[in-house]
């Protein structure tokens, strides 16, 4: 079985890309310094995959860290980075704490196993993209002036990447640029786990229904959009995580040489108040929800082309808002009953 | 934070070994646990994932150990270290306390660390004396069914004493007697847990021959007080850590079940292969060299133990399969 190391393996789109590398017949080794993240995710992907899968806690932004790491695990396969800093937020009054993180991680571990013949994957963003110019939005757009440290730090590991592989690495790079990743695993035991006030439209919606948020507040309705709510493109988690697979078995093919970049989103834009519409058909649920001021930051409309993913990495998404929707209430219908801690 | 030492702990997930990291996260180290989890298991440190100063590798010492930057001791704790576990993998217990030793000295040395490592009581084997004194060589059987532990550990005493003599290798060797509390694990075949397993289950208290065999149980906290010493001391023989206050094993039962004010009878099953008939260390050294004794009464540490052992969950209470490992 191939070893592949997962960072961030712990956290919301990590511990399901686990999932599916177990389902695809790899062995994923688990990087996390849990400081976004909780040990008993360990415990619940026991349950689903039926084994405890291999995890070092340590962090990557430590050099000696990653030494050590490389010399204990030295014939990996594949290295997905989910690991990273995430709040768009706090990168703003915080950057060099963010560029320190998600840099020198990055960094180490390409340094530690330089040299070997690895597929690597990076966890890139729609981010990158900032407010299209054209939509759906291609992986040729240009990439705009980074809104947030947060961002630059995906456009600049993006750069770095694409200059590594073009001085002539060992390694094979691909970026998934993701779009909004939402939902959980069917079988609830893992899924998003926000600590404090979530930031993201979904998992606020279902602390809303089940009673920890009193009211939802949507950031405008005076867009330039169907219902003058906020485009986005929602793609399921499971979906997402399977691109990694994909990405690894892409990589895996003789003729892929060098860095690629694929969007990975559903194609379908969907509003803010489609997906709270969505969300109480498909539950049964209804939302207290208000329409409030525009939110600073937002862009108003994304979606992605996904032409190329469905060519090229052979990947397409499955699951629909519904299955979204369903799989986040279920999720949060669970860690309600079971906290973790 | 700049000076903070560093510690290497193996077995970190262990029962000694989860409890030694507690101590050293307590004095501000940085520790660097180490366990491939054949017999451990990660609950117990999961408290200390969040810390910035708690690095954990799941890795086998059996194999090569490279840790870049600055070291100041190694602890290795890493082993099966319970009868039905290293009957079920022998092979696994000789490395670990052979070729792991091997590695994590090769790594003391390279770092100018300080070494200490885990022996045991085992090294005596079946003693014909009472107590063992440090200077007593043992009766073991090499071939038998506990060989594999004894002999290991044997081996592992005689490599870190040659590092120690042939290299000038600063190290410690800590011969640990029976110790319980919390974290053991319910089902590792040991006495206590058994008793207090058994106890919590209603069934009765089975014990190996007419339970004349003699232990004496040393409470964890006092152990890693001891093993804390040693490290700091200046003393490279080996050094008895255990608590002196010896029980007949029918004894025990019946404390333990007026502990857990339960009736029920105990039974009586054939004695195992070279089970020691008695065992109670000799602590004059450890009074002498390191200032220290048990401080924890029996009934103090049987009442904290007991008071973990019935906040598990109920069907880890229920679970009597030996063959499980936290896998």
């Amino acid at each position: 079985m191939a070893k592949i190391l997962v960072t961030g393996g712990m956290g919301f789109i990590g511990s399901h890309t686990v999932v599916e590398l177990v389902n695809a017949g790899y062995e994923p080794i688990i990087i996390d310094n849990l400081s976004n993240s909780d040990i008993k995710i360990l415990d619940q992907l026991t349950k689903i995959i039926g084994y405890k899968p291999k995890f070092h806690k340590l962090d990557l932004a430590d050099e000696g860290a990653v030494k050590k790491l490389a010399e204990m695990e030295p014939d990996v396969e594949g290295i997905i980075h989910f690991a990273a800093y995430k709040a768009v937020g706090e990168s703003v009054h915080q950057p060099l704490k963010y560029y320190r993180n998600n840099f020198f991680s990055m960094l180490n571990l390409l340094d530690a196993y330089y040299g070997k013949a690895l597929n690597f994957v990076f966890s890139s963003s729609c981010t990158v993209y900032g407010q299209p110019d054209v939509l759906p939005v291609t992986e040729s757009a240009p990439v705009k002036e980074a809104q947030s440290p947060y961002g630059n730090t995906k456009q600049i590991a993006e750069e770095i990447l694409k200059d590594m592989v073009a001085s002539g690495t060992n390694y094979k790079v691909i970026s998934l640029r993701y779009f909004n990743p939402v939902g959980a695993h069917e079988t609830a035991l893992i899924g998003e786990l926000p600590i404090g006030v979530p930031q993201n439209l979904v998992p606020f919606i279902t602390q809303t229904a089940i009673g920890k948020r009193e009211k939802l507040t949507v950031f405008g309705d005076d867009y330039d959009t169907a219902d003058g709510s906020c485009v986005r493109d929602y793609i399921h988690v499971v979906d997402l995580a399977k691109a990694h697979v994909a990405a690894l078995k892409l990589m895996e093919r003789p003729d892929f040489t060098g860095y690629d970049v694929f969007n990975i989103g559903t194609g379908q834009g969907t509003t803010v108040l489609q997906i709270i519409h969505a969300f109480e058909n498909a539950t049964g649920e209804k939302l207290n929800y208000i329409i409030g001021p525009r939110r600073e930051g937002d862009v108003e409309k994304v979606w992605g082309d996904v032409t190329k993913s469905a060519h090229k990495l052979g990947w397409r998404a499955q699951l629909g808002i519904d299955e979204m929707m369903q799989s986040a209430w279920e999720w949060e219908k669970y860690i309600s009953e079971n906290p973790l801690s | 934070m700049a000076n903070r030492k560093t510690v290497l702990i193996t077995g970190a997930a262990g029962f000694l070994g989860s409890h030694l990291c507690d101590r050293f996260i307590k004095e501000d180290y940085r520790v660097i646990g180490m366990d491939n989890l054949i017999t451990g298991d990660l609950r117990n440190i999961e408290h200390l994932f969040k810390l910035e100063n708690f690095e954990f590798y799941n890795h086998d010492v059996s194999k090569f150990v490279y840790v870049p930057g600055e070291l100041d001791y190694i602890l290795h704790f890493a082993s099966p270290a319970s009868p039905i576990d290293y009957l079920k993998i022998p092979i696994q217990t000789l490395k670990v306390g052979s070729l792991g030793t091997h590695n994590l000295l090769g790594l003391a040395r390279a770092k100018k660390a300080r070494m200490l490592i885990a022996s045991t009581s085992e090294v005596y084997g079946d003693p014909n004396i009472n107590p063992q004194p440090e200077e007593y060589w043992g009766n073991v059987n090499p071939v038998g069914p506990r060989g594999v532990y004894d002999e290991a550990k044997r081996f592992q005493e005689a490599i870190t004493m040659a590092y120690h003599t042939f290299h000038g290798l600063e190290t410690r060797i800590v011969r640990i007697f029976n110790t319980y509390g919390p974290r053991m694990r319910l089902n590792d075949g040991r006495v206590l847990p058994a008793f207090i397993g058994q106890a919590l289950r209603g069934e009765p208290l089975t014990m190996f021959g007419d339970g004349s065999q003699t232990r004496s149980f040393c409470y964890v906290d006092d152990l890693v007080e001891g093993i804390y010493r040693l490290l700091h001391s200046d003393y490279a023989q080996p050094v008895n850590i255990g608590n002196p206050d010896e029980i007949t094993i029918r004894q025990f039962g019946e404390e333990i079940i007026k502990l857990t004010g339960t009736d029920q009878q105990m039974i009586s099953l054939p004695l195992p292969t070279d089970d020691p008939k008695q065992r109670r260390p000799d602590i004059t050294k450890a009074r002498a060299i390191l200032g220290w004794e048990p401080k924890v009464s029996r009934s103090e540490g049987l009442k904290i133990t007991y008071d973990y052992f019935k906040s598990l969950p109920e069907k880890e209470i229920q679970h009597k399969d030996f063959t499980y490992y936290n896998k």
